[in-house]
């Protein structure tokens, strides 16, 4: 596990994830999403590594009933993959801010700049 | 194109996916991240439900899970249909890019194109990757582009 250097939104502006916090430790997503939903400055020091880790390793990210997963190629432009309900909603280029496969509404586009925002994709 | 199943192949330290037709693609661990390697093997790899089985999730012995996407099987395999889907993407970013520098109306290309309205908005739409090539390079050159074919070898896969 390496360690990242990453801002959280829960609690601390900056936190490092260090190897005894790494996915070993941390399995489940159903954690993640516990946390997230507790008032910022509540979660403990492992609490904030395992939201860092979780958002910056687990490829699949969810937010907003979507489930966000990203990838950068050799050839084609980096993009990322909508799904909701196990269908694909939009393939979106996020080179050339586009879609390449689907129609994305401006709430998903909104989420993809945020995700962007915060250097999850 | 959905994945049918993933078949973890430790002696050749690959994943082996294989598709709604029964193709098998390769995969091998050194294009995962996180990367599997022979004290972190990889404990299940199976198509994602979540994602459309269009692609995989594997978990690790050490509980460290990744994703896949079958475009990155198929950008790795490199598959000829992927491929020219991608050109053909790639050229649409292109004309709609020299739309908005050469200032001429949708409308005035449609006709110097020879073509309705609407076929030209489908032209333009890059989520449509149905249109053929010809009629994008055709629009090229209406919006005065020299489209050049350059056929190389390609690399071999790493």
């Amino acid at each position: 596990m390496q360690a990242c250097l990453a801002t959280h939104a829960v609690c601390r502006p900056q936190l490092v994830v260090f190897a005894c916090c790494g996915p070993a430790a941390f399995q489940t997503s159903d954690r993640c999403r516990r946390l997230r939903s507790e008032p910022p400055g509540s979660c403990s020091r492992e609490d904030c590594c395992f939201l860092l880790w979780y958002h910056y390793c687990v490829p699949k990210i969810r937010r907003g009933g979507f489930v966000f997963l990203a990838w950068t190629g050799d050839h084609s432009p980096r993009h990322v993959h909508v799904y909701r309900d196990g269908h694909l909603v939009v393939k979106w280029d996020l080179d050339n801010w586009l879609p390449m496969k689907g129609k994305a509404s401006t709430r998903i586009v909104r989420l993809i700049k945020q995700l962007q925002e915060e250097g999850a994709l | 194109m959905k994945i049918r199943r993933v078949i973890v192949n430790q002696r050749k330290a690959q994943l082996e996916v294989v598709v709604a037709n029964g193709t098998v693609f390769p995969l091998p661990f050194s294009q995962l991240s996180p990367r599997p390697t022979s004290g972190d093997r990889v404990r299940e790899a199976y198509p994602d439900k979540e994602l459309a089985k269009e692609a995989f999730t594997y978990v690790l012995e050490s509980g460290a899970e990744g994703s896949v996407h079958i475009d990155v099987v198929l950008e790795y395999n490199q598959d000829p249909h992927a491929m020219s889907e991608l050109l053909l993407y790639q050229l649409t970013v292109q004309a709609r890019n020299r739309i908005e520098q050469s200032g001429l109306s949708r409308r005035e290309i449609a006709r110097r194109l020879g073509t309705s309205l609407p076929q030209l908005y489908r032209l333009l739409d890059s989520a449509n990757s149905t249109k053929s090539l010809n009629q994008m390079i055709s629009l090229l050159h209406v919006l005065g582009c020299e489209v050049s074919v350059v056929v190389k070898r390609r690399k071999a896969a790493a």
